[in-house]
C-alpha cells in the first residue's frame, strides 16, 4: 500500500465525483450536495491524524461524509420542529368512512431491479418522495434511503418510535398512491 | 360493514418496523385472507422496499458527477483553509 499523505485538493480530485453521488443519494439537492462533501474534505483535512490506515481513504472519506449528512438531518430535524404533534391524518383521504380502500390497489407489473435503471422512473421516484410532507419526507429518507433503523432515527429526532412509524406509514401511503397514478397507471380495477 | 384495511395497511407498514404483537399478526393474516385490495397493497410495498434495497446498493455506480462550478468553489474554499490554518 502507497503511503497516504493528507492532501484535500487530491481528494477532491480522486473522491469528489463519488462523494457527490453519495451524498446526492442521500439528499437529492445538488447545492446541499456540494456542501456536504466540501465539510467532509475539510474536516478530513483538519482530523487527518485519526485516519488509522486500516481503511482505504475513500472509505475513511465517505465515513466521514455520512456524518456530515446525518448532521444535516438532524439540524434539519430541529428547525422542522418534528417533534410537534403529529398532525390530523392526510391517510384518511385514501380510505372511505368504513376503512376500505377509495381507489383499489393496482397491481405493479415491473420488477423494482429493472426500475431502478430507469432514469424516467427515477424523476417520477423523485417528484413523488418531494411531494410529501416535509416530515415524512425526512423520516422517510433516513429511513429508505440513507438505510438507518428506525431506533437510530428516534435517536436522531428525539421523537418516539410510535411517532416516527406513523410518518413513514404515511410517507409509503402517499408515495404509493403517487407512483401507482404516475407511473403504474392507477386502473381502477373495482 | 365496517372494513379493516386502514389498519391492515398501518400494520404492513409497522411489520418493517417493529416486531407486531401476536394479536396483530393474527388480525392482519385474518384480514389478508379475505381481502384481496390488501393483498395488493402488501404486493405494492414489498416491490417499493425491494426498490429502495435497490436503490442503496446502486447508489455508489451511478453515473452524476459533481458538477464543475461546486468543484471549483470546493477547490478554491479547500485552499483558502490549507493555506491559512496548517495544521
Amino acid at each position: 500500500m502507497t503511503k497516504e499523505t493528507s492532501n484535500p485538493e487530491l481528494w477532491l480530485k480522486d473522491h469528489g465525483d463519488y462523494l457527490y453521488r453519495y451524498a446526492m443519494s442521500k439528499l437529492h439537492d445538488e447545492e446541499v450536495a456540494s456542501d456536504m462533501v466540501q465539510e467532509a474534505l475539510l474536516a478530513a483535512w483538519k482530523g487527518w491524524d485519526n485516519f488509522a490506515g486500516n481503511s482505504s481513504v475513500k472509505t475513511w472519506l465517505v465515513g466521514i461524509l455520512k456524518h456530515k449528512i446525518i448532521d444535516h438531518i438532524r439540524k434539519e430535524i430541529r428547525t422542522r420542529k418534528l417533534t410537534e404533534a403529529v398532525e390530523s391524518d392526510p391517510t384518511s383521504a385514501l380510505f372511505n368512512a368504513n376503512g376500505s380502500w377509495v381507489e383499489a390497489p393496482a397491481s405493479w407489473s415491473d420488477s423494482p431491479e429493472s426500475l431502478v435503471k430507469s432514469d424516467q422512473f427515477n424523476q417520477v421516484l423523485q417528484t413523488c418522495i418531494g411531494r410529501l410532507p416535509e416530515k415524512q419526507q425526512i423520516v422517510f429518507n433516513l429511513r429508505e434511503l440513507i438505510g438507518e433503523d428506525t431506533e437510530t432515527i428516534c435517536k436522531e429526532a428525539d421523537v418516539t418510535a410510535t411517532h416516527v412509524h406513523v410518518l413513514i406509514h404515511r410517507a409509503r401511503l402517499a408515495l404509493r398512491a403517487c407512483l401507482e397514478h404516475n407511473w403504474f397507471g392507477g386502473s381502477r380495477s373495482s | 360493514m365496517r372494513h379493516y384495511c386502514k389498519e391492515a395497511s398501518h400494520l404492513v407498514s409497522d411489520a418493517y418496523e417493529r416486531e407486531l404483537k401476536f394479536t396483530e399478526r393474527l388480525k392482519l393474516r385474518l384480514h389478508l385472507m379475505m381481502c384481496s385490495l390488501c393483498r395488493e397493497h402488501v404486493s405494492s410495498i414489498e416491490f417499493m422496499n425491494r426498490l429502495f434495497e435497490n436503490i442503496r446498493s446502486q447508489a455508489d455506480e451511478k453515473g452524476i458527477c459533481l458538477p464543475e462550478k461546486a468543484r471549483k468553489r470546493i477547490e478554491e474554499n479547500i485552499s483558502k483553509a490549507v493555506h491559512s490554518d496548517r495544521p
